[in-house]
């Protein structure tokens, strides 16, 4: 069995090895063969081909793929321009105005696409002329489109949870159920802390600038934009909980509804497929590649005993789940400043999870807790692809501006994660109810 | 990589590949609906539908992994490398590079292990299918001889600017993906055709 001092010697190689630039995979591959090499020689080292060919070839897995596919062929074929026309009908009414359709309709788009960059930059597109002749703070519009967008992990389906689940044999279903609540609680507080701050600086959230309300026979007749993202949504998740459907299976569902839609907004044809078969494709192997090295390390540090070491240490430490949780928030707040979604959540699962299940934390609550923590290092700057995606399509100002407008946001992240810690019941209470039989 | 015909012609196969496994997307979810509609409605069940997404997964992954190479899209945590001196990035953007095709080249090399093993034992799934494991094995080990070989292409290109000190030109091709590059390779079509919709509107 391994030490705790060479556990952390390791991870303080990843952590050099990946600012230098080397390429994420290549990061976990050296890790794990320079442990396989020194403590276990050639048996582990040779390992390596029945990892790659073991890990990719899982059914459970395909769904990332589909589910990427799904969103690429709804950012084209859909009508998301309208659709967040219709959702800004609504959301328009309460204080804060068309700051609250950012929100929403970031989540309900990214909810059902499989990257949170596409959201950011297809949203960003169709918000910021908008808001042009409108007396908005820009800060705030740009931290609520990057806050929306980062919420997309968070509601299933989302990549996020196949791949914590994946590395952490937990049910993709359970982790979906386990979504849902905290999910629409973040939602929920966004809009909250929009409506705050427009009571207390009205003159940053467009004060005066009321939109004049629509007759509702014109807003009813525009309702049906919002069927179409919604309606995937719903044959997705439905699909699943009723047991109809394996998760793979209702996202191979998903694809064959959104290619319904598109067809349905006549805008199905080859040339946007293939359009989104690349991106897919491009997002899909990038992600598989990086899981792959992943899943090698992960065999390597299970030979090593790194389980049973740092589930001593946690034993001999005597914390708290409560306080332990607390330590980990802080060190992913700390590394999200660097790392994105994905590289994060690899490369830290194998070392905290079984820290996290010997202190006695259940395996789903945690993967809702690590995929927030995911979310909120999409928005921390001065790492974030989205928020530098949202910076581009808008083509002015400075970043710096992008980064003052999440911090809200950013807050309000923090006041959730200390909810999820303290009421773990809301991420556990759906899937106990749902699979309690 | 480099401006040449060896290049394009690189660029065009993968491409191709990428879109076939795209297809295949398709044609399996719609099968995958099939399936399970049959099940429900008719109590009849495709057989062996799961193991054959199990094998798509290995399979377009491992072509994609070229694309995603050849579109510079596989990740580098870019945080100090941009704010190095161009010679400094220079040669972190070869090591990077080089590595890489190290990682492609061991990848290959336990690929093939998988692979022979099962053409010397005769390994099948143990499924209803009872597959040969070598059918998908060969596609999938196909995949990573691509991925080594434009690594490799890639890497030697890459030192030789280094050797030659033509370290803007290596900075731009094998550098991490400028903020324009990577949201034109991630959104680029999306975000044209909702501009054209907004200029519309």
């Amino acid at each position: 069995m391994i030490g705790a001092t060479e556990i952390a010697i390791g991870f303080a190689l990843m952590l050099v090895l990946m600012f230098i630039g080397l390429h994420v995979a290549t990061v976990m591959a050296a890790v794990a063969m320079t442990g396989a090499v020194l403590y276990l020689g050639k048996p582990a080292v040779f390992a390596f081909g029945t990892t790659l060919w073991g890990a990719t070839e899982d059914y459970v897995l395909l769904s990332i793929p589909l589910y990427i596919l799904l969103g690429e062929i709804l950012v084209r074929g859909g009508a998301t321009d309208k659709m967040y026309r219709s959702l800004a009908d609504w959301l328009n009414l309460l204080p804060g105005g068309l700051l609250h359709t950012n929100i929403g309709a970031s989540a309900l788009f990214s909810a059902v696409s499989g990257s949170s960059v596409a959201t950011a930059a297809t949203i960003a597109t169709i918000a910021l002329p908008t808001f042009k002749n409108r007396k908005y703070d820009q800060r705030m519009v740009l931290g609520s489109i990057a806050a929306g967008a980062s919420l997309g992990n968070l509601i299933p389906p989302g990549i996020a949870f196949l791949v914590y689940g994946a590395m952490t044999s937990t049910s993709a279903g359970q982790l979906y159920a386990a979504g849902v609540i905290p999910g629409l609680l973040m939602t929920l507080i966004f809009m909250l802390t929009i409506i705050l701050i427009s009571w207390w600086r009205p003159d940053l959230t467009g004060a005066g600038t009321r939109e004049p309300d629509s007759p509702m026979r014109e807003k009813l007749g525009r309702l049906k934009h919002l069927l179409a993202p919604l309606a995937v949504f719903m044959v997705v998740m439905v699909s699943i909980y009723t047991g109809w459907a394996t998760v793979t299976e209702s996202a191979a569902l998903g694809v064959a509804s959104t290619l319904v839609v598109a067809a349905l907004y006549g805008k199905l044809s080859v040339a946007m497929l293939h359009d989104s078969f690349r991106a897919t494709m491009r997002l899909t192997a990038m992600s598989i590649f990086i899981l792959a090295m992943a899943f090698y390390l992960n065999f390597v540090l299970g030979l090593l005993g790194v389980t049973q070491t740092l589930a001593g240490l946690v034993k001999s430490l005597d914390v708290s789940p409560i306080q332990l949780l607390w330590v980990l928030a802080i060190m992913y707040l700390l590394l999200g400043i660097f790392f994105e979604t994905l590289p994060m959540l690899v490369g830290t699962v194998p070392i905290v999870f079984p820290i996290v299940v010997a202190a006695g934390i259940d395996p789903v609550f945690f993967g809702v807790f690590i995929v927030l923590m995911c979310e909120i290092s999409l928005i921390s700057p001065p790492v974030g692809m989205t928020l530098y995606v949202i910076q581009g399509v808008r083509g002015e100002g400075t970043i710096n501006e992008v980064f003052q407008g999440t911090i809200p946001f950013f807050i309000s992240m923090i006041v959730m994660t200390g909810l999820l810690i303290h009421f773990p019941q809301m991420a556990l209470w759906l899937p106990q109810m749902a699979f309690a039989k | 990589m480099p401006d040449n015909a060896f290049s394009r012609w690189l660029r065009l196969g993968t491409d191709i590949l990428v879109l076939l496994s795209g297809w295949w997307l398709i044609l399996f979810s719609l099968a995958s609906c099939f399936e399970m509609v049959s099940r429900k409605l008719f109590q009849y069940s495709l057989q062996g539908i799961d193991e054959i997404g199990g094998y798509t997964l290995a399979v377009t992954s491992a072509i994609g992994f070229s694309y995603t190479l050849i579109t510079r899209g596989h990740t580098r945590i870019d945080f100090l490398v941009s704010k190095m001196p161009v010679p400094v990035r220079a040669a972190l953007n070869f090591l990077a590079m080089f590595t890489l095709a190290l990682l492609s080249a061991f990848a290959l090399y336990r690929g093939w292990n998988v692979l022979s093993e099962s053409i010397e034992f005769q390994s099948t799934a143990t499924t209803p299918l009872q597959t040969p494991m070598w059918i998908p094995q060969v596609i999938w080990f196909t995949g990573y001889v691509m991925f080594a070989l434009i690594s490799i292409y890639l890497a030697a290109h890459c030192g030789w600017l280094l050797l030659q000190g033509r370290s803007t030109e290596l900075n731009q091709l094998y550098g991490p993906q400028t903020l324009e590059e990577e949201i034109e390779s991630e959104a680029g079509d999306v975000l044209k055709d909702a501009r054209q919709a907004g200029a519309a509107s």
